[in-house]
């Protein structure tokens, strides 16, 4: 809420008197009241009606109180910092309308209301039909909560049970992804399945079912996604290899345990000159997965030449050298080393 | 002070009326018509013309005559919905700079709020005729399924005719809103508005000096053109049949069906034949004339446009359910728009509904008076019915994956605010755009683009991690704001979402002075 929605501040602009406010003084200070009490008032109090009211009296309440707030009753009035309040107060009674004429809605909104609530406290509504007949008296411990209002006009209560709304309607919404998850998974398509399931988790990320299936879909989207990028790599590895480099990179994201492609994003990577840093990580990786394959422990050996770290070179040459001590191209590069 | 008028703007004709002391008044223009055609032409002579005169001549000048531009208000271009109209129409139509329509009259291109203006200054013009006073502000009706840019389309088209629209209300609304005016009852009404090219249907509570609207539906493709249409066709094929000629590339040819379609349609609501004689409507290969005479009965009529008809079930019983009642608890439906005094569609409802439709309200008056009803009880200082009105369209963002995540559900009663947390989708993310929709289609795209703005500065985390506070704001003028904001840093970012029509505020000031110098616009009722 901005500050012109702020009782305090409506009441401080009109005491200076510089904004023409074309309301009744007392309206003026049943509004500022109610702004400020808004808070700490459930939906029944809102709409002036008990607990026990029936669909009619609901309705009939709201219309009451449309009549005396709905912001197209002053449409042509100058009405300053009031404007604002006045349109804050009436979607509070359409809200606490909307939930109030549905049965199923009101229910569970009573189980949360707590039994001391509100109900005790005197209506900071004027009574009606004499519009703004009497002003409303400020409200006890008005301090605390126009404090809350600045935070946002809602009391915890209310904010609550519209929390709890998001999070069904989160669930809900999970759990349809999810499904849809569920027939791409059926049909093979693992890249879609696994993309459902993380918007599914990103709606409800505590279900663990979302956790267990996309442990099993996520590897298997991840290898088709990888035989693709994979493919379109070799395509480019002719032409732009640079963007080879990048569509291999992302293939090695995705499948990080396959040696032989790490191995190859190196070379790559060495070959036309890229971030020797990478080539030499992509480089430990192949190493690390298959240690007794002596073409990677060479090409790792050799980033680390170009990179000027001999030692490291020299390390993975012997023990390329150890596996195959036949090899003359590996005995000549530790001679020149 | 200045009088308010209500207008509505008509697909077919357009009405405009006022609150005379406390009692709605329907203005006649000068030739003592209640409703005036919403039709602008030019002529050869470069004459320009509005409605009667305008229709009169439509016959012998069909190229030069734009008649139903309602039906292209708002849209692009290249929509569907234009590719299939525009095959029909004798008059031609040009593609704008946006992508909007456009239309070609006599060698100038004029834009479809240009076309809307005109035909608006025009009902401007027979209130001030009659109040002898100028006319500055409006309250207008359209389409309670209008989207966004049709009706930002509508507001300009107003103030191009030197309007300010005090508030744009919905047809059926409207309606229902002259016929709760004066009367004291608690109860449930339903309108069904068949107009001349849209359908609505909305369902509404009264009692206590209260209209709320508790669900709205239509569809803005179908109304009693596509009957004359249907019509058109049928004359088309059986002279094809008969003649071996196809008169569909005629222009002059078609204008003529298209008037005796709109004829015997009307007489077949009073009658049970009609005969549709146009003499000379074409010529063979020797040159001799050819003439048509085909005798419609009413029978055919509704074999013809009988599925016209069933289109409108689903969309009542969808208004039902948002509104949550059952035919059963509707005490009251009114008919509204020229199109239901079709015997057929009378039935239809009668069944639909369970009960005989109202028989009291005019229906080609009834949502001019409305307009006119809530001009009073907006500008003056009185205890008018008053309107809580629903937002018509569901409104929400754009999700991962291209889905549409709802944050306010079609017919929410207005003003409103809704807030739904949404979080990030790659790691590291460190902003989110947020593109504001309007529609009903679960995949996004298939939604109108109502605006959109970035919120960044998220500090960088797994995804998933970061919380963002999405907040709509929709006030009773119907204008809808959006925020977002991040609830770890509080960073936040809003914009107002203004559907901006296609022209320019600049453009439409143009305009307007334009037509205000006035000479060059001659109409006489």
């Amino acid at each position: 809420m901005s500050s012109s929605h702020d009782p305090e501040a409506a009441s401080a602009e009109t005491s200076r008197a510089t904004v023409r406010v074309d309301l009744p003084e007392t309206f003026q200070a049943e509004i500022r009241g109610l702004a400020r009490a808004l808070p700490g008032l459930d939906y029944f109090a809102i709409l002036g009606v008990s607990r026990a009211a029936t669909a009619d009296e609901i309705r009939d309440a709201f219309f009451e109180r449309s009549k005396t707030f709905h912001p197209d009753r002053y449409f042509k009035k100058e009405l300053g910092p009031y404007a604002g309040l006045l349109t804050e107060i009436y979607k509070r009674i359409v809200a606490a309308h909307d939930v109030l004429r549905d049965t199923k809605l009101r229910a569970s909104y009573t189980r949360t209301l707590s039994d001391t609530t509100s109900s005790a406290k005197p209506s900071p509504f004027a009574t009606r039909p004499k519009p703004a007949a009497k002003p409303a008296a400020a409200t006890p411990g008005a301090r605390g909560s126009s404090l809350r209002n600045r935070l946002g006009l809602q009391s915890p209560g209310l904010v609550l049970d519209s929390l709890q709304k998001q999070l069904e309607q989160s669930r809900a919404r999970a759990c349809k992804h999810f499904e849809a998850a569920l027939g791409y998974k059926a049909s093979g398509d693992w890249a879609r399945a696994a993309q459902l399931v993380e918007l599914a988790l990103a709606f409800d990320p505590r279900e663990k079912q979302y956790h267990e299936e996309l442990a099993e879909i996520l590897p298997r989207a991840n290898t088709d996604r990888a035989a693709d990028v994979r493919r379109k790599a070799e395509l480019l590895l002719h032409g732009d290899r640079a963007g080879a480099a990048e569509l291999l990179e992302e293939a090695a994201q995705l499948m990080p345990t396959d040696a032989e492609l790490a191995h190859k994003l190196s070379n790559l990577l060495l070959a036309i000159g890229g971030d020797l840093a990478k080539a030499a990580l992509y480089g430990e990786r192949a190493v690390a997965l298959d240690e007794d394959d002596l073409r990677f422990r060479k090409a790792l050996a050799a980033v680390y030449r170009q990179s000027g770290e001999p030692q490291k070179a020299r390390k993975h040459l012997q023990r390329a050298w150890e596996l195959d001590p036949l090899d003359k191209e590996i005995r000549l590069a530790l001679q020149t080393l | 002070m200045s009088r308010v008028i209500g207008i509505d703007l008509g697909t077919t004709n357009s009405c405009v009326a006022i609150l005379e002391e406390g009692q709605p008044v329907v203005i006649p223009n000068t030739g003592g018509y209640k409703t005036t055609p919403s039709i602008f032409a030019v002529t050869e002579e470069g004459k320009r013309l509005v409605g009667h005169l305008a229709k009169r001549q439509a016959v012998t000048n069909a190229k030069n005559t734009v008649y139903a531009a309602k039906r292209l208000i708002g849209r692009s271009f290249d929509s569907p919905e234009v590719a299939s109209f525009k095959s029909l129409l004798p008059y031609e139509l040009a593609e704008g700079p946006n992508n909007d329509v456009r239309v070609r009259v006599a060698g100038r291109v004029y834009t479809i709020p240009e076309i809307s203006g005109i035909v608006l200054r025009e009902m401007k013009r027979v209130a001030e005729e009659y109040l002898g006073d100028t006319v500055q502000q409006a309250v207008i009706t359209v389409p309670a399924y209008f989207n966004d840019a049709q009706r930002q389309t509508t507001r300009d088209a107003g103030r191009i005719a030197g309007l300010e629209l005090l508030r744009i209300i919905n047809e059926p609304t409207a309606a229902a809103l002259a016929y709760g005016f004066g009367r004291d009852k608690t109860e449930v009404v339903a309108v069904y508005d068949l107009g001349g090219g849209t359908f609505d249907v909305s369902i509404l509570q009264m009692g206590k000096g209260v209209i709320e609207v508790l669900a709205t539906n239509g569809d803005t493709q179908l109304g009693g053109e596509d009957f004359d249409r249907r019509i058109v066709q049928f004359l088309l094929s059986s002279f094809k049949e008969k003649e071996g000629l196809d008169l569909a590339g005629d222009t002059m040819a078609l204008q003529r069906l298209k008037d005796a379609s709109e004829k015997a349609k009307c007489d077949l609501s009073q009658v049970a034949s009609s005969e549709i004689n146009l003499p000379f409507i074409a010529a063979d290969a020797e040159e001799n004339a050819l003439h048509m005479s085909v005798v419609l009965s009413r029978e055919q009529l509704e074999e013809l446009t009988s599925e016209l008809v069933e289109r409108t079930r689903g969309i009542v019983q969808r208004a039902f359910d948002d509104a949550n009642v059952s035919a059963a608890q509707i005490d009251q439906v009114l008919l509204v728009g020229g199109q239901t005094r079709m015997p057929l569609v009378q039935r239809f409802v009668a069944q639909l509904f369970g009960k005989t439709p109202h028989k009291g309200v005019n229906p080609d008056e009834v949502v001019a008076v409305g307009a006119a009803i809530q001009a009073a009880m907006l500008s003056e200082e009185k205890e008018g019915p008053l309107l809580v009105d629903v937002t018509p369209l569901s409104l929400g963002i754009a999700t991962f994956g291209g889905h549409f995540a709802r944050l306010i559900d079609r017919n929410t009663t207005v003003p409103t605010s809704r807030q739904e947390i949404f979080t990030t989708t790659r790691d590291n993310q460190t902003a989110v755009k947020i593109r504001v929709l309007q529609g009903e289609s679960e995949r996004a795209d298939d939604n109108d683009l109502l605006g959109e703005f970035v919120l960044a500065g998220i500090p960088q985390g797994p995804k998933g991690g970061p919380e963002i506070e999405v907040t709509f704001d929709i006030d009773a003028n119907g204008i809808v704001s959006v925020s977002a904001r991040d609830l770890a840093t509080g960073r936040a970012q809003s914009i107002q979402v203004n559907p901006r029509g296609t022209l320019s505020p600049e453009e439409i000031e143009r305009l307007a002075r334009q037509y205000d110098q006035g000479n060059e616009v001659a109409v006489k009722g």
